[in-house]
C-alpha cells in the first residue's frame, strides 16, 4: 500500500491512517465514560485503553510508540476524575512490557496473544491498585478491581477482533 | 509502509533504540510528575479537567441520549419480574405515606405559626439547575459523575447536587458547559450532618461503598437504625436540612442509606443557595442580627 507520491493528499492519507490506533484508544475511552444504568457498570468499566494499547503495541508498535501512549493515558485521566497521571504512568508500563513481548507474541496464535494480555493486564491493575492505594493513603476494596480486571481480560478477544478489523480497513 | 523513514533522521538501529528508550523513560518520570502534580491540588490540574469535560460534554451528551433508551429496556425487562411484590409494597407505603403527609401537614402549619411567633428569617431561596448525567468515573477508585451544565448556565463549585429527595454530592470542578460532581459515596467526600431527632451532629465520610459512613458521632450519640440524616449547614458549604437518607447498622457501625439509586442516576439538581461559600457563612454567622 506504500504510495510512491508524496503530495499533501498523500500526506493526509497516511496521517490519517497512522493515527487510527490512537483514535481508537481514545473513542473507546469516551465510550467507558458513557453512563449505562447497569448495576455496579462505573465501578467496573472493562479498561479499553489497556486493550487498545496493548493490540496496537504487539501488531503496530510504530503507530502506539510511547509519547502517544502517553497522551492516551493523560486523556483518560482528565475524564476519569480519579488521581491524576496514575493512568498515563500504567500504560506505559503496560507499554514497555508489551514491547518487550511482541516479538515472542506477535507471530503465535491468538490465544497466546491473549495469554500475554492476561499476564500485562493483571500487572496493570495491580500496579494501578497500588498506585492509587499510596495516592488515597486507603486500602481499597480490591473486589471492585478484581472484577474490572476479569471482565477486561474476557472482552479482550472480541475488541481485538474489531482492532483487527478497523486494522485491516483503515491501518494497511 | 517505511516511506517516512527518508525524512530527515536515518538513525541506526542502536541509536533508534537508544532514543525510543529514553523517550519511554522521559514520559515515565513525566507521569510521575503528574502525579505529583496532581497531589499537590494545583489548580493547573482542575483548568485541564474541566476543558476536557467541556470539549467532550456535546460528544458524550450524544452518546448518554441513545443509551437512555437502551436503559429505559434494561429497566422494563427488570420490571417485569417482581411487579406483583411491588405494587404490593407501594400499596402499603402508600397508605403509610398519607399518614405522613396529614402529619407534616399539620407540622408545617404548626411550623409556620411558632417562626411568626419568633419573626424567624426564612433561607435563602434556592436557584437551581437541572442537569444531565453525561459521564461516569470509569473505574474503582472513584465515584463521579460529570453533569451536562457548567458556568455558563449558573454552575458553581461548590454547590449541592441533588438527586431525587436526596443530597447526590457537590459540584467540585466546574467548566463553561459542564461540572464535575463529587459523590457523596466517594473517598474524600465529607459531609457535616445532622443525624434523627436528637440532632446529634456528625460527620458523612464517603469510602467508595454505595453507603456512606458516619464518623465523629459523640460518644453518647443516640442514634438508632431508621434515623433521618440531613445536612447540618456546618461548614457554610451547604444549608441545613437537605436529606441526605436513613441510617443503617453495618458491623457495629453506623452508615447511611441514601435514597438514591447510583447506579441510575439520570439528572441531578445542582442548587444554588447563595451561600457563597465557608468564608461568607462564618462571617454571617457572627452577624448579631442572624441568631436570637
Amino acid at each position: 500500500m506504500s504510495v510512491a507520491g508524496s503530495g499533501p493528499l498523500h500526506r493526509l492519507d497516511t496521517a490519517a491512517r497512522a493515527s487510527v490506533p490512537s483514535l481508537t484508544a481514545l473513542a473507546l475511552i469516551v465510550v467507558g465514560v458513557v453512563p449505562l444504568r447497569l448495576p455496579e457498570y462505573a465501578a467496573v468499566v472493562p479498561w479499553f485503553a489497556l486493550m487498545a494499547v496493548y493490540y496496537w503495541t504487539m501488531y503496530r508498535a510504530e503507530l502506539m510508540p510511547a509519547p502517544a501512549v502517553f497522551a492516551i493515558g493523560v486523556f483518560q485521566d482528565l475524564l476519569g476524575g480519579g488521581p491524576f497521571g496514575v493512568n498515563a504512568f500504567v500504560l506505559l508500563l503496560a507499554h514497555g512490557a508489551a514491547m518487550t513481548q511482541r516479538r515472542v507474541l506477535m507471530r503465535r496464535p491468538f490465544s497466546l496473544a491473549w495469554l500475554g494480555f492476561i499476564a500485562i493486564a493483571l500487572m496493570a491493575f495491580a500496579l494501578t491498585w497500588l498506585a492509587m492505594a499510596a495516592l488515597a493513603f486507603t486500602l481499597f476494596d480490591p473486589r471492585a478491581a478484581l472484577v474490572q480486571y476479569v471482565l477486561t481480560v474476557l472482552l479482550y478477544p472480541p475488541v481485538a477482533w474489531a482492532f483487527a478489523a478497523a486494522h485491516r480497513a483503515w491501518v494497511r | 509502509m517505511k516511506d517516512r523513514t527518508g525524512s530527515v533522521l536515518r538513525l541506526t538501529q542502536p541509536l533508534r533504540l537508544w532514543v525510543q528508550r529514553f523517550t519511554f523513560l522521559l514520559l515515565l518520570a513525566a507521569a510521575v510528575g503528574l502525579m505529583l502534580l496532581g497531589k499537590a491540588d494545583t489548580v493547573i490540574v482542575e483548568r485541564m479537567r474541566a476543558a476536557a469535560g467541556d470539549a467532550l460534554a456535546p460528544v458524550l451528551d450524544a452518546l448518554s441520549r441513545p443509551t437512555a433508551a437502551v436503559n429505559d429496556l434494561i429497566d422494563a425487562g427488570r420490571n417485569v419480574y417482581g411487579l406483583a411484590l411491588e405494587n404490593r409494597t407501594l400499596r402499603e407505603e402508600n397508605a403509610r405515606l398519607l399518614q405522613w403527609q396529614a402529619e407534616a401537614h399539620r407540622l408545617e402549619a404548626e411550623n409556620a405559626a411558632l417562626r411568626a411567633l419568633v419573626g424567624f428569617a426564612p433561607e435563602a431561596a434556592a436557584s437551581e439547575v437541572t442537569a444531565r448525567v453525561i459521564g461516569a468515573s470509569g473505574g474503582a477508585y472513584v465515584r463521579s459523575v460529570l453533569a451536562a451544565a457548567g458556568a455558563r448556565h449558573g454552575v458553581r463549585k461548590g454547590q449541592a447536587a441533588v438527586a431525587g429527595t436526596g443530597l447526590a454530592g457537590r459540584v467540585n470542578e466546574v467548566g463553561d458547559r459542564s461540572a464535575r460532581v463529587l459523590l457523596i459515596t466517594d473517598l474524600n467526600s465529607r459531609i457535616p450532618v445532622v443525624v434523627g431527632s436528637s440532632r446529634d451532629q456528625a460527620i458523612l465520610v464517603g469510602d467508595n461503598s454505595d453507603r456512606p459512613r458516619l464518623d465523629y458521632l459523640r460518644p453518647n450519640a443516640r442514634v438508632a437504625p431508621g434515623d433521618r440524616v440531613a445536612t447540618s449547614g456546618l461548614g457554610g458549604i451547604f444549608p441545613p436540612g437537605i436529606p441526605v437518607g436513613t441510617v443503617v447498622a453495618v458491623d457495629g457501625g453506623f452508615r447511611v442509606q441514601p435514597p438514591i439509586d447510583w447506579d441510575r442516576l439520570e439528572f441531578l439538581r445542582l442548587m444554588d443557595f447563595g451561600l457563597g461559600g465557608p468564608v461568607r457563612a462564618h462571617d454571617a454567622a457572627g452577624d448579631p442580627g442572624g441568631r436570637p
